[in-house]
């Protein structure tokens, strides 16, 4: 599913990732874990295309990043469901616009659109919210599990979720990786990143990056 | 999605983008509509102003003074010949009789009182030539219609039209440049107007970036909002015109009398809305197109 080989990446003349080797297969449930600064971030954002390396090869799906068409890799984006650091929801829409956008900008219709969004609402546990309210409304745990719907409302085959616990209580970060949990039961491969991962999941495998990262 | 729920996708964009910023809409529309009413005011007077300035026979002429004892016949032959000489648009035959009648009219003698038959005067042909014509084809024609036989001389006062024609190419050419600065300064209106309301958000375009929204699904409401911020700006120019017309029209006076015929042309509206909206959409997904590559290259 995703090989990284000798992948070091520098920002200016500092490396925050060298040499760094993985393989992921699908359907695995990888920790990838480490102190601020060691560049986990920024190897999820290798993955998803959002960042060149510097040097070395990735290749996600059978595509080699390095070679691959502008066409391959919008495909390969709206392949993958990614939870940014950063709860990234549009204040101005409702939940359900907000979860929609990824289906609408792939083109599915307005109803598909909502559909799915609301299927995704529901497979993150948050029937309960209405899904007409705007974000602002919503407490940090909502937004995140609402976050992670709209990753995964393309029915990704491939979730990277990007320090999803930070911001959340030890009962909502539980929560959050018995979901994730959940979703590799369903044949989704996930990476999460997390500096500090109270509940480490059953089946998780263990990526520990360094400063200057290895693997 | 089809083709068509895609752009309703897009125009929903579009107008929340608008409702979100009423104030820049209606200011850019103001702005618009005043840029785009110039042209359209010009062209109405223009149109509403050509008809008179035809109608009033101005341009340069000669005088073929015919030889004295030719017969009607020729005369009439040598008045075709004159019509089909490059650029002169109407030829008349002054009668050697209507002229000697009019020279003893003003001279106060008494009718009759002169003898037909001791009349000086020759038929006269005068041409007029095209107000735009180049005074050296005038004097290229009057020399070639001296050569013809039945022709005693040719008469061209055409010095006040080298002056005026002379003037015209001046004037022509600020007018040229006036035009362009004109309309320099109205399309830099117009881009800016569209410029002014579109704001493409940062966090809502990396978001659609990462998720992989082709960049066109981030220009069309873009240019959805060009396109409706100069079409509605067109409307308010038709607006302004057409009430301009009618208080100028009221007004009494020799300006009026032209102004009040001066009207938008039907095709015009139209056209404008049309070219208007377009170029907002144009000006509308540029104008995205570089916000993107400001925020993050695709």
């Amino acid at each position: 599913m995703i090989i990284f080989d000798r992948v070091t990446k520098r920002y200016g003349g500092k490396a925050v990732v060298e040499q760094l080797s993985f393989v992921i297969a699908r359907n695995d449930f990888v920790v990838l874990t480490g102190p601020a600064g060691t560049g986990k971030t920024t190897v999820i954002r290798l993955i998803a295309a959002l960042e060149r390396p510097t040097s070395g090869t990735i290749i996600v799906a059978g595509e080699p990043l390095a070679e691959i068409r502008r066409r391959a890799l919008l495909h390969l984006r709206r392949s993958i469901g990614i939870v940014p650091q950063e709860v990234t929801l549009l204040d101005d829409r409702s939940v359900l616009d907000n979860v929609a956008l990824p289906v609408a900008a792939a083109g599915l219709s307005r109803g598909e659109a909502r559909s799915r969004a609301a299927a995704a609402l529901h497979r993150v546990g948050l029937d309960h919210v209405d899904p007409d309210t705007l974000p602002a409304r919503l407490s940090g745990s909502v937004r995140q599990r609402v976050t992670i719907a709209r990753a995964l409302v393309n029915r990704p085959a491939l979730l990277l979720v990007d320090e999803p616990l930070a911001h959340l209580d030890d009962a909502g970060a539980e929560t959050v990786v018995k979901l994730l949990e959940q979703f590799v039961g369903a044949g989704v491969t996930v990476m999460l990143a997390a500096q500090n991962l109270l509940t480490l999941p059953a089946r998780a495998r263990v990526i520990g990056l360094a400063e200057g990262a290895t693997g | 999605m089809s083709a068509v729920s895609e752009r309703l996708y897009a125009l929903r964009q579009a107008l929340r983008m608008i409702a979100q910023q009423p104030g820049r809409f209606y200011l850019s529309v103001i702005i618009a509509g005043a840029a785009l009413a110039l042209p359209l005011l010009v062209v109405a007077l223009t149109l509403a102003a050509l008809p008179p300035w035809k109608a009033a026979r101005l341009g340069p002429e000669i005088s073929v003074f015919v030889k004295i004892g030719t017969a009607p016949r020729e005369v009439e032959a040598l008045r075709v010949r004159l019509v089909t000489v490059s650029d002169v648009t109407e030829v008349r035959l002054i009668p050697r009789d209507q002229a000697f009648a009019e020279l003893s009219k003003r001279s106060g003698l008494a009718a009759g009182a002169a003898d037909s038959r001791s009349n000086p005067l020759p038929d006269t042909l005068v041409a007029r030539f095209g107000f735009t014509v180049d005074p050296a084809a005038i004097d290229r024609a009057a020399a070639e219609v001296r050569q013809w036989s039945g022709v005693d001389a040719v008469l061209s006062e055409i010095a006040w039209y080298r002056r005026l024609s002379a003037l015209r190419q001046v004037g022509l050419a600020v007018a040229v440049g006036v035009t362009g600065l004109v309309a320099l300064l109205i399309v830099t209106a117009l881009i800016g107007a569209v410029q002014m309301t579109i704001q493409l958000r940062p966090d809502e375009t990396q978001l659609l970036r990462l998720v992989g929204a082709r960049p066109r699904f981030v220009r069309r409401p873009c240019a959805y909002v060009g396109a409706l911020t100069l079409a509605t700006g067109a409307a308010l120019a038709i607006g302004i015109a057409w009430i301009t017309l009618e208080l100028l029209g009221r007004r009494e006076g020799t300006l009026a009398s032209v102004l009040s015929t001066a009207s938008v042309p039907p095709w015009f509206p139209l056209t404008l809305l049309l070219g208007a909206g377009l170029l907002g959409g144009a000006v509308g997904a540029i104008g995205a197109w570089l916000q993107m590559k400001r925020f993050q290259p695709w």
